[in-house]
């Protein structure tokens, strides 16, 4: 049976938070605008020109000269959010990928709106960010998503059966050895499946998605080694075989076992963690034709679950994700400011819970608000891990030390948490 | 080795550092003679320590100090922050001084400014040197660089200049024409090899003094862990409220220090704030403007100036407090800032700070930004889990440098050029 590649996208913009001091309160909630030393739409708009602009139309040139060429990607809610709010280059860069859509060989995934990290505080906010998230993939490229990926790949067994009691097919996870019976991220799983309790039970069906759920959750694991190849030391000179050329990465997916090669990245690494000038698009123009040469396909996730008999089983006890060297939960809970932020969130989100489908436009307000700051991102950008994963969390943050992102983050969330006692009280 | 200040006495860091240093070059094999000033006895009374060894005339051969073999030569350079005007000033307090516990018999030797008396210890170094072999001179600092350029003209020995301060330093001005400055200019250029002690210096060395990087070694100082005394344990007694959030300032009350932007602090946090208490544990030349700067905001309720206090005190106010600020304006390196990461205690501490290079968990501020400082202390109050992050975090800053390594790098120097 011939090998494929499954590519999948991640594709994500948080709403950074703007300075806030404690003796100097903010006169408005625009938690978002004027952020400094870069606003979020500044950095949209940079992004966009390296990466989001240039890597779609490659794709879609490659959609329509390869029949063997598909990809998928996941759209954060925000990322959508910010295409829509941002006037300079938002539209043009959503209507790059609704043409991807438009090609019908790119699959779009379910995620959480907000990219956090709901699952762990509360399964009534997750499934209602995963249903966000999804009526704007059905509203922009009229697909109804039928594979999950859950923030950065963080995964367990009792998500797995979460999200298959919600109608789903499959999820994407980390090849993580600990998970696999045999080390083997190219074969397709079946979820390890484990009994849920019966208040999530029923949060599933209220938020559930078809009116069949599927026998066995399918999960598709990265291939790490050859993912990070691309993503992380593409341009790095210390691999004998550098410069990575197409038709070596072609070789190695080759020689691999297995029946497919699950390439996970952040679509980022296409122009902006790997810059044009490494030869980043020459590698994914080639790619195709390499791969062609050597009877390689590319399938969708769905594609992918469909095509291959699903084998053994994928066990996470613990969570797992993509993320630092320890591939669990530390990046964003790991040192004592992160878990209080955490748990911040985690109260603030009880205090909200009667509320989260009201209609009142001002509990509406600081619903968004406080949704924005779930992002994940703040609280990676708290890791103190600082002298080996360390230099991953501090390219991606806005901040110079975990410390100011701490402050800042608690500062802004007491002041939301002070709305949200104020509009509750009116609203009463 | 041409050494400055040695414990007991000192006004800085430099005396520890000497000791440890030399300690563990010695330690390392290298066979060294440590060249120190012999200070006037009342400084030593009046700093209220038993000396612990021996002061050793001019007359007399050499000692052993803490196992380094030791030469004490008399002058009257009683600090290496002095200048030409203190310098006369103190001499002639000195010389006019009755007290017949505190006299001098090397008062009448002594040179009548501070060029003369410099010129002065050197000749004494050299004649000392006539019937010994060395094969190099390690001098710290600008105010011993003199007589090593004496050795390298006399005696045709090279040196290694170890710089712990430069007059930008201290002055906060980059005066090109100060004596001070042109002396440690022309002993850097002199010097076969330069040490600094962070990088921070190396970039001063190279940008204001125009000094050739690829001559400069940067040797971070390393710090010993002290155990406490029961003395120290006693002095832990400081009475302190348990709803109060105490900040420290520890330092000698100068220029340097920025000791104005720590009292501006307290002016910013108070108003919001008044559990949270300042302490000043130092004493130096600002200390009146200081007490005036208190005065003035009304803070005299909140900012408690305690004078120079004893180690064991010190540390017992490093125990207590809550957060500490080292607000510099320079700092080479900043031994103070080492003793607050080994108590674990959260740090605010100036981005013009050397040892900012080896510490890795603190909150970094430019020294003239008292509304950040204020922020972060109101932050380090507001939020305990900031407390114990960088708490816990102290502890991984802590183990990397060694005494002994610091000195296996300098003894690669020594074997290069001996």
């Amino acid at each position: 049976m011939a090998k494929s590649i499954c590519f999948y996208f991640q594709v994500h913009q948080p709403f950074r938070i703007r300075e806030h001091k404690l003796r100097y309160p903010p006169e408005n909630h625009e938690y978002f605008k004027g952020v400094t030393p870069q606003s979020n739409e500044e950095i949209f708009d940079k992004v966009s020109q390296k990466c989001y602009l240039p890597t779609t139309k490659l794709l879609k040139e490659l959609c329509e000269q390869y029949p063997n060429f598909h990809c998928a990607f996941s759209l954060s809610g925000v990322f959508v959010e910010q295409c829509e709010r941002y006037t300079n280059l938002g539209s043009e860069v959503l209507e790059c990928f609704q043409d991807l859509a438009k090609t019908g060989k790119v699959e779009y995934l379910a995620e959480t709106y907000y990219h956090s990290l709901s699952f762990l505080y509360s399964k009534a906010e997750f499934a209602r960010q995963i249903e966000m998230q999804r009526n704007l993939m059905i509203k922009y490229f009229d697909q109804k998503p039928t594979v999950f990926r859950n923030t950065e790949l963080i995964y367990r067994d009792d998500l797995g059966e979460f999200i298959r009691l919600m109608g789903y097919k499959g999820v994407m996870a980390e090849g993580w050895a600990t998970a696999l019976p045999d080390d083997n991220p190219n074969l397709v799983r079946h979820a390890h499946s484990i009994e849920l309790g019966d208040s999530d039970f029923k949060v599933t069906q209220a938020h559930k998605v078809s009116e069949t759920i599927p026998d066995h959750l399918n999960i598709l694991t990265k291939n790490y080694l050859l993912s990070d190849d691309i993503a992380f030391r593409f341009s790095q000179t210390t691999k004998s075989d550098l410069p990575l050329t197409a038709d070596t990465f072609a070789q190695w997916v080759d020689e691999s076992p297995g029946d497919t090669i699950n390439l996970f990245m952040d679509f980022e690494t296409f122009g902006e963690h790997q810059w044009e000038d490494t030869g980043i698009f020459e590698f994914l123009r080639h790619l195709p034709k390499a791969c062609a040469d050597r009877d390689i396909v590319f399938r969708t996730p769905s594609q992918t679950i469909d095509h291959f008999e699903a084998q053994h089983n994928y066990k996470a006890t613990e969570f797992i994700s993509w993320a630092d060297a320890e591939r669990d939960i530390s990046a964003w809970l790991e040192n004592d400011m992160q878990r209080n932020a955490f748990k911040e969130i985690s109260r603030i989100e009880n205090k909200l819970f009667a509320h989260l489908d009201s209609k009142n436009e001002a509990i509406q307000e600081v619903l968004a608000d406080f949704r924005k700051l779930q992002t994940s991102d703040h609280l990676y950008y708290m890791s103190t891990k600082f002298w080996a994963d360390g230099d991953v969390h501090t390219y991606f943050s806005p901040y110079e030390n975990p410390y100011d992102a701490y402050i800042n983050f608690m500062n802004t969330i007491h002041h939301l948490d002070w709305r949200v006692d104020l509009t509750l009280e009116q609203n009463n | 080795m041409l050494g400055w200040e040695y414990p007991p006495v000192f006004s800085g860091g430099l005396g520890v550092v000497t000791k440890n240093l030399a300690q563990a070059l010695v330690h390392q094999g290298a066979d060294i003679t440590l060249v120190l000033p012999q200070f006037i006895t009342h400084k030593i009374i009046r700093s209220g320590y038993d000396p612990g060894v021996k002061l050793l005339s001019f007359a007399d051969g050499f000692a052993y100090e803490n196992q380094v073999r030791t030469k004490r030569v008399p002058t009257f350079f009683y600090s290496p922050y002095l200048n030409a005007a203190g310098y006369k000033e103190a001499l002639i307090k000195h010389q006019n001084n009755k007290n017949p516990f505190e006299t001098d018999e090397n008062a009448s030797v002594y040179g009548q400014d501070l060029w003369a008396e410099i010129d002065r210890f050197a000749a004494e170094v050299v004649a000392l040197t006539e019937n010994n072999e060395f094969d190099l001179v390690h001098a710290h600092d600008w105010i011993t660089a003199e007589a090593a350029i004496q050795l390298k003209l006399q005696r045709n020995l090279n040196f290694i200049l170890h710089i712990h301060a430069t007059e930008v330093d201290r002055t906060g001005t980059t005066d090109k024409n100060s004596e001070v400055f042109k002396r440690e200019q022309y002993a850097m250029q002199q010097a076969i090899r330069v040490i600094t002690v962070s990088q921070y210096t190396k970039k001063i060395l190279v940008d204001q003094y125009g000094i050739d990087a690829e001559k400069i070694l940067v040797v971070y100082n390393a710090y010993e862990t002290k155990t406490p005394t029961p003395e120290y344990i006693k002095a832990r007694q400081f009475p302190k409220n348990k709803k109060e959030f105490w900040v420290l300032f520890i330092g000698r009350v100068t220029l340097q220090k920025g000791p104005e932007y720590f009292v501006e602090t307290a002016a910013k946090v108070v108003p919001h704030d008044a559990d949270v208490h300042f302490h000043i544990a130092g004493d130096g030349d600002m200390m009146p403007q200081i007490r005036q700067q208190i005065k003035d905001c009304g803070l005299e309720s909140n900012v408690h100036c305690h004078g120079f206090l004893p180690p064991a005190k010190r540390d017992a106010l490093y125990m207590l407090a809550d957060a500490c600020i080292i607000p510099s304006v320079s700092e080479p390196f900043g031994l103070t800032a080492i003793e607050v990461i080994d108590h674990c205690t959260p740090l605010i501490i100036s981005k013009n700070c050397g040892a900012n290079e080896i510490i890795g968990h603190k909150l970094e501020v430019d020294f003239f930004d008292t509304d950040q400082m204020a922020e972060y202390v109101l932050a380090l109050k507001k939020y305990p889990e900031l407390r114990r992050t960088l708490r816990t975090k102290a502890m991984d800053n802590k183990g990397r440098l060694t005494w002994e390594a610091q000195a296996s790098r300098i003894m690669e120097i020594y074997e290069n050029y001996s």
